[in-house]
C-alpha cells in the first residue's frame, strides 16, 4: 500500500465507483436503479476529473477547465435525470412496471 | 480599456462574440415558438410554428454562411470555438433537416375533417418545434466546438432534446418505451464519454482540441489518453448508432413519431459525425491512437472493424422489415457505416508510415467526402420522412410499407420525390447520394482500404432491394382503402407539400449539377480540418 | 490530505455504491446512493474543490435525491411493479465485463508517472494581477474558491454556460411534455381511439366528404 500516492488513491477510486456504475447499469432490469447506477458512473468521471484538476494545480491555467466541466456535468446529470424520471412516469402510466424489460403493452391507461 | 469594465477581464476579443449567432438564433426562436404556441391555443392551426421555425433555421444558415464559412478554423472565445467552413457545412446539413422536418408536420394538428382537435395523436405542438430548436442550437454548436466542455454540454443539450422529442407521443406506449431505451443507452454512452474526457484530459493536462493536437504526450501516460479516446469514440458510436453499439435505434426509431424520427436521423447523426472527425483529429495528431509495426493508427483497424460490422449490420437488418421507420432505422446504422469508412480513411493519416503525403489528400478526401454525404444523406432522409409525415394524420398512420401502396396513383408527387430520395439513399447516378458516396469511396481507395471500399459497394447493391421494394410497392400496386396511400392531396396541407418539394429539387440539383459554391464551401471545410 | 483517509473514504464509497446497484427496494437504493454521493462530496473537500463540494452537496444531495425520492415515493411501487430481475447469468456476464473494465483502466492508471499534489499556484497568479494593475484581480484568488471559479466560468467558458441554458429550456419543455396527463378525450374520441378500424374509417369517409 506505501506505493500507492494520493492522485493514484482518488483515482482509483473513481475508477472503481464507475464500473460498479457500468456493473448496475448492465446488471439490473429496474429503470430507477439503472438511473442511478448512471448516477454513480457520472460521479466517478466528475471525482476523477477534481482529482487530475488538482494534480495540474501548480501550472496556472490548466486546473480550471476540468473544475467548469465537473460544474456543467452536474447542471447535465440534474437535467437528465428530470427527463429519465418524467420518461419512466410516462411509460409507468402505460405498463404499470418500473421494469426495462416488460411484457408488450399497448393500452394506455387512464 | 478602463480597469473597472466588466469587459477588461475577459481574454478574448469582443468580436468573437459574433461566433455564437448562428448558435443563440435556435434557442431563440425555440423560446419565440414556446412563447407562441401559448397565443395560438389548442387545437388550432399549428402551421405559424412552423413558418416561425422555419424563418429562424433560414437566419441560422445565412449567419452560418456568413460568420462561419470565411473563418480559417482557429480558435475563438478563449478556445471554446473553432468556427470554420466545416461547422457551416454541417450546419446547413443540420438546418435543412430541421427546417424540412419541421415544416412536415405542420398539418398534424389538424384534424381529419378540418374542424376541432386532433385527439388521435396529440402531439404538443408547441413544445414540438420548441425541442427541434434547442436540439439544433446544440447540434449547431457541437459542430463547432473546439473545448471538451463545449462538446459535452453541446451533446447534452441535443440529446435531452431528442429524449423528450421521442416521447412525445404520449399517447402511444411504444413511444414511451422507445425514449426509455434511449434515454437509459444515451445516458450511459453520456457517462461513457465525461469519465474518457477525464482520462484525456488527466493525460495531457488541456480540454482543449487544438491544444490536445499539439501536446506531446508522455509515454507514461499514453496508456491513459488512449483508454481515454477509446471511451470518448464509444460514446460517440453510440449516438451514431454504429454496431454493436446499435441496440436502441430500431426501437427508438420505431417508437417516436415520424417527425421525430427523421429529425433524429439526420441532425442527432450529422452533428454526431462532425463532432466525432474534430474529437478524431485531436486523438489522432497527439499519438492516441497509436501505431502498429507498419506505422498505420491501430485505432484505424478498430474503426475499419467496426465500419465492416455497420455496414453488414444495417443492411442485412433492413432486408426484412415491414415498418418504415424500423427500415429507415437500419437504413440509417447502414449510412452510419459508409461514413465510418470516411472516418477510417480520415484516420489514417495519423500514422508514420512511408507515404505520408498521399495519406494527407485521402484524409482531406474525406473530410470533404463526409460533408457532402452528409448534405446528400440530410436532404434524402428528410424528403422520405417528410413524404411519411405528409401522408400521416389521425388514422392514417404509415406503420406497414403496405400503407405506401399505390401511391404513385393518388399522390403522384410525393411518390416521385420518395422515389428520388430513396434511390439517392441508395446511390444511384444522378442523385446527391451517388456523388456523396462517390466521394468517400474514393477517399476510402486512396488511403488504402480497399476491402472495406469493396464490401461498401457490395452492400450498398444489396441495400438497392430494399430501397426499390418500397419504389415498387408506391408505383406497382393499387392502393388500399382506408391506407395513407389511398388518400387525396388535401389543399390544407401545403407545407408539408413545400417541404418535399424541395427535398426532391435539393437531391436532384446536387446530383446533377451541385453549384459551385457549395463545392467550395465542402473543400475550404476539409481544409479547415486537415492542414 | 492522506492517502490513507482517501482509501477510507474510498471503501466507504464503494461499499455503498455496490449497496445501490445490488439492492432491490428503490429506497434502500436511494440512501445507500447518498452516502455514496456524499463521500464523493468529502473527498472533494480534501482535493481543494471547495466550490465544487457545495455543489456536489447542494445539487446531488439536494436537487437529484430529492427528485429520485419524490418519484419512488409517487409511484408507491408494488413487488410486482418492480419487475423481475434478470437470471443469473446475465448478472454474472455483467460483472465480468465490469471487472474487465475495472482491470483495463487499473492498468492504464497504474503505467502513470509523477503524480504528486503540489501547492496551487495562488501566489503566483496575485502576483501577476497586480503587475498588470488589475484592481479587480487584487483580491485573493484561492484554488477552488468560488471567485475563483467564477471569473473562468463567466469569461472563458460564457459559451458552454449559455447552452447549459438551452439544456434546462430543454429540459424543462421536455419534461413539461413527457410528464403531463394525456389531455382528457370526448367521448367520440375515446371511441375512435378504441378502434383503430373505425378510426380508419372514419377519417376516409372524413377525406372523402
Amino acid at each position: 500500500m506505501n506505493s500507492i500516492t494520493t492522485p493514484d488513491a482518488i483515482q482509483i477510486v473513481a475508477a472503481l465507483l464507475f464500473s460498479i456504475g457500468v456493473f448496475g447499469v448492465l446488471s439490473r432490469r429496474n429503470l430507477l436503479i439503472i438511473l442511478m447506477s448512471v448516477e454513480l458512473m457520472l460521479n466517478g468521471a466528475n471525482l476523477s476529473l477534481v482529482g487530475f484538476a488538482r494534480e495540474f494545480a501548480h501550472l496556472p491555467g490548466k486546473s480550471e477547465s476540468a473544475q467548469v466541466m465537473v460544474l456543467m456535468a452536474m447542471a447535465v446529470a440534474a437535467a437528465e435525470v428530470a427527463v429519465g424520471l418524467s420518461i419512466l412516469i410516462a411509460l409507468f402510466r402505460h405498463v404499470r412496471s418500473v421494469s426495462v424489460d416488460h411484457p408488450q403493452a399497448t393500452t394506455l391507461r387512464d | 480599456m478602463d480597469p473597472l469594465s466588466p469587459l477588461s477581464s475577459l481574454s478574448y476579443d469582443v468580436g468573437d462574440f459574433l461566433y455564437v449567432i448562428p448558435i443563440a438564433i435556435p434557442a431563440l426562436f425555440g423560446m419565440i415558438v414556446l412563447i407562441l404556441d401559448i397565443y395560438l391555443g389548442r387545437g388550432s392551426n399549428k402551421t405559424p410554428l412552423a413558418l416561425t421555425s422555419g424563418l429562424g433555421c433560414l437566419l441560422t444558415a445565412v449567419a452560418a454562411w456568413a460568420l462561419w464559412a470565411p473563418a480559417t478554423g482557429a480558435p475563438v472565445m478563449a478556445g471554446t470555438l473553432a468556427p470554420s467552413a466545416f461547422g457551416a457545412v454541417a450546419a446547413l446539413a443540420i438546418l435543412i433537416g430541421t427546417t424540412l422536418i419541421g415544416f412536415s408536420v405542420a398539418h398534424h394538428s389538424q384534424s381529419a375533417d378540418g374542424v376541432g382537435v386532433d385527439l388521435g395523436r396529440s402531439i404538443a405542438h408547441g413544445e414540438l418545434y420548441g425541442l427541434l430548436l434547442f436540439a439544433t442550437s446544440g447540434m449547431l454548436a457541437m459542430t463547432i466546438a473546439n473545448d471538451m466542455v463545449t462538446f459535452f454540454v453541446a451533446i447534452e443539450t441535443l440529446s435531452i432534446a431528442v429524449y423528450a422529442l421521442t416521447g412525445v407521443e404520449r399517447r402511444r406506449a411504444r413511444s414511451a418505451e422507445g425514449a426509455m431505451k434511449y434515454f437509459v443507452l444515451g445516458a450511459f454512452s453520456a457517462a461513457f464519454l465525461l469519465y474518457g474526457m477525464s482520462l484525456l484530459y488527466g493525460a495531457t493536462g488541456t480540454m482543449r482540441l487544438d491544444v490536445l493536437a499539439e501536446t506531446a504526450i508522455k509515454p507514461s501516460d499514453l496508456p491513459m489518453a488512449t483508454v481515454g479516446g477509446t471511451l470518448i469514440l464509444i460514446g460517440l458510436l453510440f449516438k451514431v448508432g454504429a454496431v454493436p453499439f446499435h441496440a436502441w435505434v430500431p426501437d427508438a426509431y420505431e417508437g417516436a413519431p415520424s417527425a421525430v424520427t427523421g429529425f433524429m436521423s439526420i441532425g442527432v447523426k450529422v452533428a454526431a459525425f462532425a463532432g466525432m472527425f474534430r474529437i478524431v483529429e485531436g486523438l489522432g495528431a497527439c499519438g492516441a491512437l497509436g501505431a502498429d509495426l507498419a506505422g498505420s493508427p491501430v485505432g484505424s483497424w478498430v474503426l475499419w472493424f467496426v465500419a465492416a460490422l455497420t455496414v453488414i449490420g444495417g443492411n442485412a437488418g433492413a432486408l426484412t422489415q415491414r415498418n418504415p421507420r424500423r427500415l429507415m432505422a437500419y437504413s440509417g446504422i447502414a449510412h452510419t457505416g459508409y461514413l465510418l469508412v470516411a472516418l477510417v480513411a480520415f484516420t489514417r493519416q495519423f500514422g508514420h508510415s512511408s507515404d505520408a503525403l498521399n495519406m494527407t489528400y485521402a484524409a482531406h478526401d474525406a473530410a470533404a467526402g463526409l460533408l457532402f454525404y452528409l448534405l446528400a444523406y440530410a436532404l434524402a432522409n428528410a424528403g422520405v420522412f417528410a413524404v411519411i409525415n405528409h401522408l400521416e394524420r389521425r388514422g392514417e398512420d404509415v406503420d406497414s410499407l403496405d400503407d405506401l401502396a399505390g401511391l404513385a396513383h393518388t399522390q403522384p408527387r410525393s411518390a416521385l420525390v420518395m422515389a428520388v430520395c430513396l434511390l439517392s439513399l441508395a446511390g444511384i447516378p444522378g442523385t446527391a447520394g451517388f456523388l456523396g458516396k462517390l466521394w468517400v469511396f474514393r477517399a476510402g481507395v486512396a488511403s488504402g482500404d480497399v476491402g472495406l471500399v469493396v464490401l461498401a459497394l457490395m452492400a450498398s447493391a444489396i441495400s438497392l432491394y430494399y430501397y426499390l421494394r418500397i419504389v415498387v410497392i408506391m408505383y406497382m400496386r393499387e392502393p388500399q382503402a382506408g391506407t395513407a396511400g389511398a388518400s387525396s392531396e388535401d389543399p390544407q396541407r401545403w407545407c408539408s407539400r413545400l417541404a418535399i418539394l424541395v427535398a426532391g429539387v435539393l437531391t436532384i440539383w446536387l446530383g446533377v449539377y451541385p453549384p459551385n459554391a457549395i463545392l467550395k464551401l465542402v473543400v475550404d471545410g476539409a481544409q479547415a480540418l486537415v492542414h | 490530505m492522506s492517502t490513507f483517509l482517501v482509501l477510507l473514504v474510498g471503501a466507504l464509497i464503494v461499499v455503498a455504491a455496490l449497496m445501490t446497484v445490488t439492492q432491490r427496494n428503490p429506497i434502500h437504493a436511494a440512501l445507500s446512493m447518498l452516502i455514496a454521493l456524499g463521500g464523493v462530496g468529502a473527498l472533494m473537500i480534501g482535493l481543494k474543490a471547495h466550490f465544487l463540494a457545495a455543489m456536489q452537496v447542494l445539487l446531488y444531495g439536494g436537487a437529484i435525491m430529492v427528485l429520485f425520492v419524490f418519484v419512488i415515493m409517487l409511484l408507491t411501487l408494488r413487488e410486482d411493479e418492480l419487475g423481475p430481475e434478470p437470471p443469473s447469468a446475465t448478472r454474472l456476464l455483467a460483472a465480468v465485463g465490469a471487472l474487465a473494465l475495472t482491470f483495463i483502466l487499473f492498468s492504464a492508471l497504474s503505467r502513470r508517472s509523477d503524480t504528486e499534489f503540489r501547492e496551487p499556484d495562488n501566489d503566483a497568479k496575485i502576483a501577476a494581477a497586480e503587475a498588470k494593475g488589475d484592481v479587480r484581480r487584487r483580491t485573493k484568488v484561492y484554488y477552488g474558491s468560488t471567485e475563483h471559479f467564477a471569473r473562468v466560468l463567466y469569461t472563458d467558458y460564457a459559451v458552454p454556460f449559455e447552452l447549459i441554458t438551452v439544456l434546462v429550456m430543454a429540459a424543462v419543455a421536455g419534461v413539461i411534455v413527457l410528464a403531463r396527463r394525456p389531455d382528457s378525450m370526448t367521448l367520440e374520441a375515446t371511441k375512435l381511439m378504441a378502434s383503430p378500424a373505425a378510426s380508419r374509417a372514419a377519417s376516409a369517409g372524413g377525406g372523402a366528404a
